[in-house]
This record gives structure tokens, sequence and C-alpha cells, in this order.
């Protein structure tokens, strides 16, 4: 194997792996108009790669294009070398297609329906790698009916690997030719001819002019076909133009260029079709695009608003705040005397907050009172608690029927602008639905700040209970503690054994204990003032924490996704498209050196 | 030139008027602009300005690009007056040669309204390329009087500008000279082109241009047979012209006269013509002018009134299109869009509170002063006790923040009827108005609805409204019932007077004092006002008085109070109203009324009477137009300047 068989190789399994890429693409489904219009349109071009791939060895099928009297047939004759097709001064002459084909050649490998032809079996040397077909005109008919020109050229003309493009002075720029043209020659080489070299003028300079805006225009022929046909007939070779496009058609256009023109066809279908695909998507584009920002900006609200009723909510449930402090406080802590009577205090609260525990009812409260906590709380809140229970939950965060009917009009109209239309399409907009996702929204919006507030909480606590304060609040607690102590110590071990004196009575005791709760409450709310110090502006950012948090999931999960999946869609068409035009590059342009072809322009 | 020309001419006038103004309406059903008709521009191009003044016959010479219209121009102008490019598509603009003296008895702006017109001075310059309609004019003196040759750009290539530009003055032209070839006698766009010539009746001169002599002798019968075919032409002469390049570069190209063979004159034709070449212009001058133009303007009259692609079919489509906004202004009726049945009811604390109002402003004297009095006085007594409640339960919100949240979801429940309702219509897929309810149900233009009702409903002072209400309501009360009136004014004194022996918390009439006594009413309604009133008034005035008023009393008092809601709420409705006209409707809803009257219009009655008028003239002048012509060999004006 030689290296350039390598690269062919390559060259193939790439162009292999593409199709197959687009293969992939279009059998996915996205609900949008535009990617389904994309894919149904692509689904019909890799019906015709297919089509192309099971010919890929069969011999090349030439056609002739152009208006009716421009010299189709003539130059047939002319490229056979022998009258076959029957020219005339009749419009239109061809009214049914011939197929010119080599005696070696069988016909069924052409994959064209035979009974549409009148096939000839002619030996010249022309034939030998290539099939010809002569074909009617496309500027005869007025509107495309069965059985008409325009219909059998629509039907045969995908089939062929190389156009010839006949026409004369009077019909170059005849703008219905041009038009079947654009449309005909999609995946097709191209060779151009002018015929009537021996009446009429020579304009291919002008002609070129003209094609160079929509085709690669390598090379003209300007052809006498009957006095070609004239010579061959008498034995001579042909002279002129014709010489050279025979020459072409039997050294350029041979079997072993026949993979090469095909994959280049096929390429160049595919490149157009995935173009056409990448224009349409776009079209519609700022639609979905705008959907995006609405649907990002709905969101925004949302969570904006719960943000700041989380904040004043918070900023109010001071006592819950002051609970939660000291446990956490304690937890820290570990065992100590002062963190003993914190405990204590924490304790007696806790008896009178289970009262105040009923009254944690609004959700941002259950929050404070601790994420795992009040979720546990909110779950089996909600499982117990019927749609109206979950409604009033939701009035609690803001998001009341108003904001969801808002909601609805609005994103309903940018859904409906973007052409997003699925099954589901119904019950997304329903007002349960957005009831029972804006009740998600807000219970995962909750269990998210209760982590928040957990960690608030935690930072809170360790950073007011250092070494120092803990010591300095130890040592104040010990040293009442201590002096009482002494006190008593002093009095038993010494003054009532030794000297005599009598001991403390209830008269010491009392007013003892209630300087300790008087002392020991001071200090637990000394402390607790200093724990709390620099909650307040914690809250605040906390709360606007959870308003800038990219916050997932809104009121339309749904749509959101599906916007995202339109979007990787364009990304890919996009890909796909960038893919084909590199391999185009790579693959089209060395053939194209004597074929035109049609220009495909690929906008960034 | 006849009586009934001129006839027609007037109504032709009055036609165009009346179309004008119609086609201005129908602007408001979506109607593509009038000038896109045909019949429209037959209409404009040739009637209006040949119909008064028909005494010329307009020649122009037509056919696909580059097989040599100019040449056969230049030939029939007798010097290169159109220049001949090998290139297609050379000719960009019509070039009209005409007699001399022609322009000053003739005002030429009016024969060729859409071009501008430029005096010729260089046969290039037609073949300037430019996106304005020029006409370039010359006086010549070989062109026979009466008569205006035109050359005209092609009618097949890829610059349809070229298209345009020849179908004007194949619409203003009588005669058609047209060039074909063997290579374009049959292809689409040039049959498309003369089959519309045929349907005005046009003269057609056919030239087969660039024959191959005498090899094509067989062929053209056949080419000719093919065209006529497919066209409906009949043509008045066949000319062969060979193909000759030099002959044409020196404007000296032979056009060789053929007649058709019929089975009458099978015999005398089996012999090929003598060969002399004819002077087209000769052959042109011999024309019978004045019934060439009374044919072309009765073949246009006729297109005009055709029922498939006329005037009729235009006032059809016309009709069409007012249904379809007929039946989208049922569907986007008012009362369909907004109905009172979900609209919320003002609170009846809100109500009573401003009756209260209305009825201290209604007192007098001695018993305003002991009802102030003792109403100042309960709000005293009263005010630690509220004090207690409120420390105690957390205030209720106003009554009023209630009314206008609970407003402010039966406002959107009601635009997202609206909008379900138009999306319904979207559905129904009608192009007409696809796009404006495309505008209308877009995300952005929903948003932009919403801020601005947001803001206009925050607006709202309801409490100023209700007491407008209140007002009107309840002087049509005084004035409609003043007996009532008078009775519950008595008992309000009666109450003033016996008020300093009852409690403070008391109340006569419409005044109770205490919050409690406020609560029993807004939460009873009228009724138990009526039954707290008239059980008062009964403890105070004694059964017997009150016995008979009492059932008639409730009944009026409870529809006057009904009436109070009704009427609030009728006009918060005609305020959403108000404002989806402004905000979202814009000129819409109107326009889809008056889309929808438009086949009752005088308008497009005027048009239709005109019109039938009108056929009645053509069928005459069918009867005048089929009398004898005169004899082939005399030509009606006499020929100028020729040989």
């Amino acid at each position: 194997m030689t290296t350039t068989d390598i690269a062919q190789l390559k060259m193939l399994a790439e162009i292999d792996e593409l199709v197959a890429r687009v293969e992939r693409w279009t059998a996915q489904s996205v609900p949008w108009d535009a990617s389904r219009a994309a894919r149904s349109l692509l689904n019909r071009v890799l019906k015709r790669v297919d089509d192309l791939r099971i010919r890929l060895e069969a011999p090349l099928i030439v056609a002739t294009f152009g208006g009716t009297g421009t010299g189709k047939s003539s130059l047939v004759n002319a490229l056979v070398g022998r009258e076959v097709s029957r020219a005339g001064r009749q419009r239109p002459t061809t009214t049914r297609p011939l197929l010119l084909i080599h005696p070696q050649c069988a016909p069924d490998s052409l994959g064209l329906d035979l009974g549409e032809f009148e096939v000839h079996i002619v030996e010249s040397p022309v034939l030998r790698d290539i099939a010809i077909v002569d074909c009617p005109d496309p500027d005869t008919t007025e509107s495309e009916t069965p059985g008409s020109n325009l219909a059998f050229l629509h039907r045969v003309l995908p089939s062929c690997d190389v156009l010839i493009y006949t026409t004369t002075q009077q019909k170059y720029r005849s703008a219905v030719v041009g038009e079947e043209l654009a449309q005909a020659a999609s995946g097709c080489r191209l060779l151009f001819v002018q015929s009537h070299a021996d009446v009429d003028e020579d304009i291919r300079r002008d002609w070129a002019d003209q094609l160079r805006e929509r085709y690669e225009v390598p090379e003209m022929f300007f052809v006498d076909s009957l006095r070609g046909l004239r010579e061959q007939q008498s034995g001579q070779r042909p002279s002129g133009d014709l010489a050279r496009l025979q020459d072409l058609l039997t050294s350029q256009v041979v079997s072993s260029q026949r993979t090469h023109i095909r994959r280049a066809n096929l390429l160049d279908q595919l490149l157009e079709a995935l173009q056409l695909c990448v224009e349409r998507i776009d079209a519609d584009w700022s639609e979905v695009e705008q959907l995006r920002r609405a649907l990002a900006e709905q969101k925004q609200k949302v969570c904006g608003s719960m943000a700041r009723l989380l904040q004043d909510e918070l900023q109010v449930s001071s006592n819950l705040w002051e609970r939660r402090l000291l446990s956490r406080v304690n937890e820290v802590w570990g065992f100590s005397p002062f963190s003993s009577i914190l405990r204590f205090y924490n304790g007696l609260g806790g008896i009178i907050a289970s009262f105040s525990f009923f009254r944690a009812r609004t959700p941002v409260q259950m929050a404070v009172i601790g994420a795992m906590e009040g979720v546990r709380r909110l779950r089996t809140h909600r499982e117990s608690s019927q749609a109206k229970d979950r409604l009033e939950r939701v009035a609690s965060l803001g998001m009341d029927d108003e904001e969801l009917r808002e909601a609805q009009i609005v994103i309903r109209g940018f859904a409906r602008g973007a052409r997003i239309e699925d099954d589901a399409e119904r019950s997304r907009f329903s007002m349960d639905n957005l009831r029972q996702t804006a009740a998600l929204v807000q219970e995962s919006f909750l269990s998210e700040a209760g982590r928040k507030i957990d960690d608030l909480i935690d930072q809170q606590a360790r950073r007011h209970t250092g070494t120092f304060t803990k010591l300095w609040y130890e040592f104040l607690f010990l040293a009442y503690t201590g002096f009482i102590l002494f006190l008593i110590g002093k009095n038993f071990f010494y003054d009532a054994l030794f000297s005599g004196k009598p001991l403390y009575t209830i008269d010491f005791y009392l007013p003892a204990g209630l300087f300790f709760l008087i002392w020991s409450g001071t200090l637990v709310m000394l402390f607790t003032r200093r724990v709390r110090r620099g909650l307040g502006k914690r809250i605040e950012t906390l709360a606007r924490e959870m308003a800038e948090s990219r916050f997932e999931g809104g009121l339309f999960p749904g749509l959101e996704d599906l916007v995202r999946q339109i979007e990787g869609d364009r990304e890919t068409v996009r890909a796909l498209r960038d893919s084909a035009h590199l391999l185009r590059e790579d693959l089209a342009r060395p053939i194209s050196a004597s074929l035109g072809s049609k220009s495909i322009p690929v906008g960034r | 030139m006849s009586d009934p020309f001129h006839e027609c001419s007037e109504i032709v006038q009055r036609l165009s008027v009346a179309v004008q103004a119609l086609g201005d309406r129908a602007q408001l059903v979506q109607l593509p602009p009038v000038t896109a008709n045909d019949w429209h521009e037959t209409l404009r191009q040739k009637l209006l300005p040949q119909l008064g003044d028909h005494a010329y016959l307009v020649v122009a010479v037509v056919g696909g690009t580059n097989i040599g219209k100019s040449t056969v121009f230049n030939h029939l102008a007798g010097f290169s007056a159109s220049s001949v490019s090998p290139l297609a598509s050379g000719t960009r603009h019509p070039v009209c040669l005409m007699p001399p003296g022609f322009a000053g008895e003739h005002d030429l702006t009016k024969i060729f309204s859409d071009f501008r017109l430029e005096a010729w001075s260089d046969p290039r310059l037609a073949l300037r390329d430019s996106a304005e309609d020029v006409l370039y004019w010359r006086e010549s003196p070989d062109t026979p009087a009466n008569l205006l040759l035109l050359d005209t750009p092609d009618i097949d290539s890829d610059a349809p500008v070229n298209w345009d530009r020849a179908d004007k003055i194949r619409r203003s032209a009588d005669v058609l000279v047209a060039i074909l070839t063997q290579q374009k006698y049959n292809d689409a766009a040039v049959k498309k082109f003369f089959r519309r010539a045929a349907v005005d009746d046009k003269a057609i001169l056919i030239v087969f241009n660039q024959c191959d002599l005498p090899d094509d002798e067989p062929f053209w019968p056949l080419w000719l047979d093919k065209f006529c075919g497919e066209t409906d032409i009949v043509p008045e002469y066949v000319y062969l012209s060979p193909r000759d390049k030099r002959a044409a570069n020196e404007n000296r190209l032979p056009f060789f006269q053929r007649r058709r063979a019929t089975a009458h004159d099978a015999e005398e034709s089996a012999a090929p013509a003598p060969d002399a070449p004819h002077s087209l212009m000769l052959d042109l001058s011999r024309l019978h002018f004045a019934d060439i133009k009374l044919r072309t303007l009765r073949g246009s009259l006729r297109s005009l009134c055709d029922a498939e692609q006329g005037i009729p079919e235009w006032l059809a489509q016309i009709r069409r299109r007012s249904n379809i906004f007929r039946s989208a202004t049922e569907h986007l009726s008012a009362e369909r869009l907004a109905s009172s049945d979900h609209w919320p009811t003002i609170p009846n604390e809100l109500l009573v509170a401003t009756i209260r109002e209305w009825w201290r402003g209604r007192r007098e004297g001695w018993s305003r002063s002991v009802h102030e009095f003792y109403n100042s006085l309960g709000e005293k007594v009263t005010w630690p006790f509220r004090k207690l409640v409120g420390a105690f339960r957390e205030p209720p919100e106003p009554p009023l923040v209630v009314y206008r949240r609970k407003e402010w979801a039966a406002i959107l429940e009601a635009v997202g009827r609206v909008y379900d309702r138009l999306e319904f219509m979207a559905q129904a897929d009608n192009p007409i108005l696809a796009e404006r309810l495309g505008q209308l149900l877009g995300g952005r233009s929903r948003q932009e609805l919403l801020q601005r009702l947001e803001r206009a409903h925050s607006e709202v002072d309801f409490e100023r409204q209700l007491r407008e209400l209140v007002v009107v309501e309840m002087d049509r009360f005084q004035a409609e019932s003043p007996n009532i009136y008078l009775f519950l004014k008595r008992l309000d004194k009666f109450g003033a007077a016996v008020r300093p022996m009852i409690q403070v918390a008391l109340f006569v009439g419409f005044g109770p004092a205490g919050d409690a006594a406020a609560q029993v009413i807004a939460h009873g309604a009228m009724h138990s006002v009526v039954e707290v009133a008239g059980g008062a008034g009964a403890a105070v005035v004694g059964e017997a008085a009150i016995g008979k008023a009492a059932g008639g009393l409730a009944g009026t008092l409870e529809a006057h109070f009904r009436a109070l809601h009704a009427g609030f709420a009728a006009g918060r409705l005609t305020w959403l109203l108000e404002q989806l006209q402004t905000n979202l409707w814009g000129g819409f809803l109107e326009e889809l009324r008056t889309g929808a009257t438009i086949p009752d219009d005088p308008e497009f009655h005027a048009v239709a009477e005109i019109l039938g008028e009108l056929k009645t003239r053509i069928d005459r002048l069918e009867i005048s137009g089929t009398a004898p012509a005169p004899p082939e060999s005399e030509p009606v004006p006499e020929p100028r300047g020729i040989e």
C-alpha cells in the first residue's frame, strides 16, 4: 500500500465518520421547530448519501443540462461520435430522456430507474468509464406537473455525478434555467459548454462572470457539435474544444477518479445541507435566546424576593437565633464549669422555647431551628398537608398565585415566540403544576439557606469562643463560685471547728444563692450578647449571597432543560458543518482543477 | 373615434378614483397594494391615458434576451436607434420613437407615467444599468403619423427589473412585434408573457429571427402552431428573417412575409411565396389603426372586468379577508374578554363606611351634632379596648389592601384569558392575522403589558372611585325613593333624640358607633343592616309605626346595595378594558372592526356599481366592435415618410 492509498483510506474513514455523526445527530429529537426542520432536511440528504454509497464503484453518470435548443442532444452525439440522440429544430426535441452506456457496463449497477430512459448501448471510447444521460430541457414547462420535464429532472438529476451545462448566446442568461441549475448542481461536478460555435459569438467571459457568484468555474468549452460529429463520422479526430472535452471525460472522469468524485459530491451535498441547517437554526435562535434570558430573569426575580423575605424573617426571629447559637457554643466549648451553666440556662430556655417551637411556624423560622430538623419537619409537613397548605407556605416566601400567574403569562409568550412545542406544553403552564414547582423551589431554597445558616452559626459560635474569651468567662464565673466556696470552707473548717464561731445559716446561703443566680445570669447574658455581635450584618450578607447564588431550578425546569438542549443542538450542528467544510477543503479542491461545482458559502 | 369610448373613458376615470379609495381602505385587511394587480396596472398604464385620447398606436418590439429585438427595432426605425450587443440582457431601458410633433401634441408623461422620460441622444443610453425606470424618446421623421415605436428590455433574463419594464410597455402597447427564435419560441417565460398579451387582445406581428434559410422553411409553421396553440395568439402577420450578422450590423436585414397555410388556401400557398423582403414599417402603417386601437382598448376593459383576474376577483378577495376580520372581532368582543364573574366584590365594610360618610353629610342641625358627639365619644371609650386587642393580635390587613390584591389576581386571570383566546386564534393558522397576533403574543409585549398594568393598578384610588359611585348611587336613591329616605332620616333624627338615653355602642340607621357593630354589618351585608336598622327603629318607634314599611324598605335598600356592588365592579371592568385598549390592543381591535365592515363601505359599493356600469358598456362595445371592418388594402391613417 502506498502512502497516497493510505491517505485516501484515511479520508474515506473521515467521511464515513462524519456521516455517522450526522446520522447520530438526526436520530435525536429536539422539540423545536427549527431543529425538526433541520433534521428532516438532513434525513433527506442522508438518504441520497446512502444511495451514493451503494453505487460508489458504478460508472459515473454524466448528464446534459441546459435550456431547450442549446444543443444538448447534438453535444451528446458529438461526444460519442455517432448520431444517437435526435437533434432538431423543433422545440422541445428530446421528450424521452436517453441513457447511453458501453456494452460492458451493467445498466442495473447505475442505480437509475431504467424504465424512464431510452437505453442505447454504444461502443464508444468516451463511454468506457461513464454513462451519459441526455436530459430534456427545464425551460419549456411552466409548472411542475407529474410527467413534465421538470418532474423528470428533479427525479433523475440527484443521481447524476457530473452535469454538462450547455448554453448558447441566446440562453446563457435565462432566469428559469439559472434557477433550475442552482437546484440541480448541488452535489454535482459541473462542466460548462457554450454550443453553436459555428454561428454564435463567444460569450464565455460574460457567462463566467454571471456564474462566478454561485459556482466555481475553472474552465469553459466553446463547442461546434455538428462539425465535431461530421469529423468523427469521416474518421477524423474532432477539432477544437470538443476534443478537449472528450479528453477530459476519458482521462479525468475515469474509474480511478470515481470514488473521489462521488465522495466530493457527497461532501458537497452534506455541507450544503448542513449550512442550510445552520442558517435555519440561526434564524430562529434569537427567539430562544430571548426565552433563555426571560427564564434567567424570572429565576433571578424569584430568588431575589425569596432572599429578601428570608432576611426580614431572620432579623425578626432573635430568640430562635440565641438558642441555636448557645447550643452550638456548648458543643464547641466542651465540658467546663461555665459551659455547664450555659447549658443549664439553655436547657431552661429550651423548655420555654418548646412553646415557641410551636410558634416557629414559618419555614424560615424552621430553617433557623436547624437545617436538618427544619427540613425533616418540612418534609413531614409536606407529606401530611394538602395543596392548600402548600400554597400558604409558598405565599410565605412571596411566591403567591399572582406572581406565578405573571410568570406563566410572560414565559408562555416567550416559549411561543421561540416555537418550542412538545407534549408537556399544556401541563407546563398549568397553575397547579406551577404551584407544585414553586413549593419545590422554595423547599430547596430553604434547605440551601438552612445549610448556610448552620455554617453561619458555627462560624459565629467559634469566633466568639476563643481561648481568651473562654478563660475570661470561666475566670469570672469561677471567681464568684470560688469566693463563696472559700467562705463556706473557711466557716466550716476553721471558724466553726477552731474559733467556735457558728456555722452559716440559711441567712447566708439564700443571698449567696441569689447572687450566684444573678452573677451567672449576668454572665450568660453578656456572653449571649457577645455571641450575637455582628449577627445582623452576617444575616444580610447571607441573604445577599442567597439572592446572587446560581440557584438551580426555576419555575420552569422543563423549559430550561429544553433551552439547554437546543443550545447544545445548535453547537453540534455548527461543529458538524465545520468538520464537513474542513473535509471538503481537503478533498474537493484537488479535483476541481478541471471540474466546476457549486460554491457553498460557509459563514462563521 | 366612437362615442362609447368617450363614455367608457368617463366611467374608467371614476372607476380609477373609486378603486384608489377602496385600495386605501383595503390595506386595513392587509391586502397587497392595489398596484400589485395586473388589471390595475392596465387601468393605469393603458386605459387612463389612452381612452380619452386614442388617436395613436403604440407598437412595441418584445421578446427574450439576445435574440435581436434591437436589430429589428433598428430596422423599423431606419437607423441605429438602439445599440446592439452580442451579450445578453443588453437593453435595460425602453427606447421610443415618435413622429415629429407628437411630443408637442400629447402629454408623454401621461402616456408613460411609470417612466422618467429622457430625450434620446445616444444608442448606448438604453444599455446603461440604473435602478430607475427611464424611457428614452426621440422624434424621428421616418415614423408614420400617430405611431409610437418602442424597443423594450427582455422578458426572460436573470434581471427581473427588465421583465417589469417590458410588462409596463406591454400594457400600454396596441401592437406587439414578437421576436421569436427556434431556441426560444417554446420557452415558459416567453409563453407566459404573450399569453397575457393575448388576454388583452393586442395585435401581434411575429418575427422568427435568426432562421437558417431555406433549411428552416418547413419548420416555421410547426413553431408557429406550437406558439399560437400555447398562447392563444392570432398573429396579424408572420415574418422570417435570416441569420445574417453582417446584414444585421449594417441594418439591412431582410424580412420575408409568410402566410400560414389554412385549409382554405392550401393550394395557393403550396409554393413558397415570392421572396421580396417586406418593410415592417410599411406593413405596420397599413394596419387599421382605429380598429386595432378599439380592439386593444376593449381587450383591456374586458380584462379589467374579468371574473377571475380582474376587479371582481379583487372585490371577492376583499370580502374574503373582511370575513376573516369579522370572525376575529367576534372572538375578541369585550364581553368575551372580561366578564364580571370572576371579579372580586368590594369589601362591605368599606362600602358601609363610605355610605355612612355620605349619610353623615346629609344630617342637619342638632341631630348632626348629637350623632357626631356620640360617635366620637364611642370611639374614645372603645379606644383602650381596641388598643388591647391590637397588642395581642396581629393587626388585620386593611380591607383596601386585601381588595387591591384580589383585584390584581382577577386582572391577571382576565389577561391570561385574553392571551388564551389570542393563542386559540393564532392556532387557526391565519396568515393574514398571524403577524399581528405573533406580535401581541410575544413574551416581550406580555412583559410590558404586565408592567404597565401593574403600575396603573397601583395608582388607582379606590376610595375616591367608591366615594364618587356612592354619591351618584345614593343621590339617585334619594331622588327615586324620597319616602324611604325621609323615613330613614326621621328615624335617624329620632335616634339622635333618644341617643343620650341608650348606650354608646347602640346605633341608629347608618350610625353604628362601635367596632363590633361595624363587623356585624360588614359580614352580614345589607340584609343585616336593614334588619338591625329595622329592629332598632322598631325598638324606638314601636312596631306598628314601621310594620307596614319594613318589607318594602328592606327590599329597596338591599337592591340599592347590590346596585352599588355591581356598579363598582362594572366601573373596574371598564377600567381594565381601557387599560387593555391602551396597553395591549392599540389600534388592533379598531382595525379589526373597520376591516370587518369594508364590504359595507360606500367605497366598496362605489367600485361594484361603477364596474357594473362598465360591464354593460363593454357589452354594447362588442356589438359595435363586430361591425364590418374597412377593406384591408386601405390604410386608415396616411403613412408618412416611407420610401
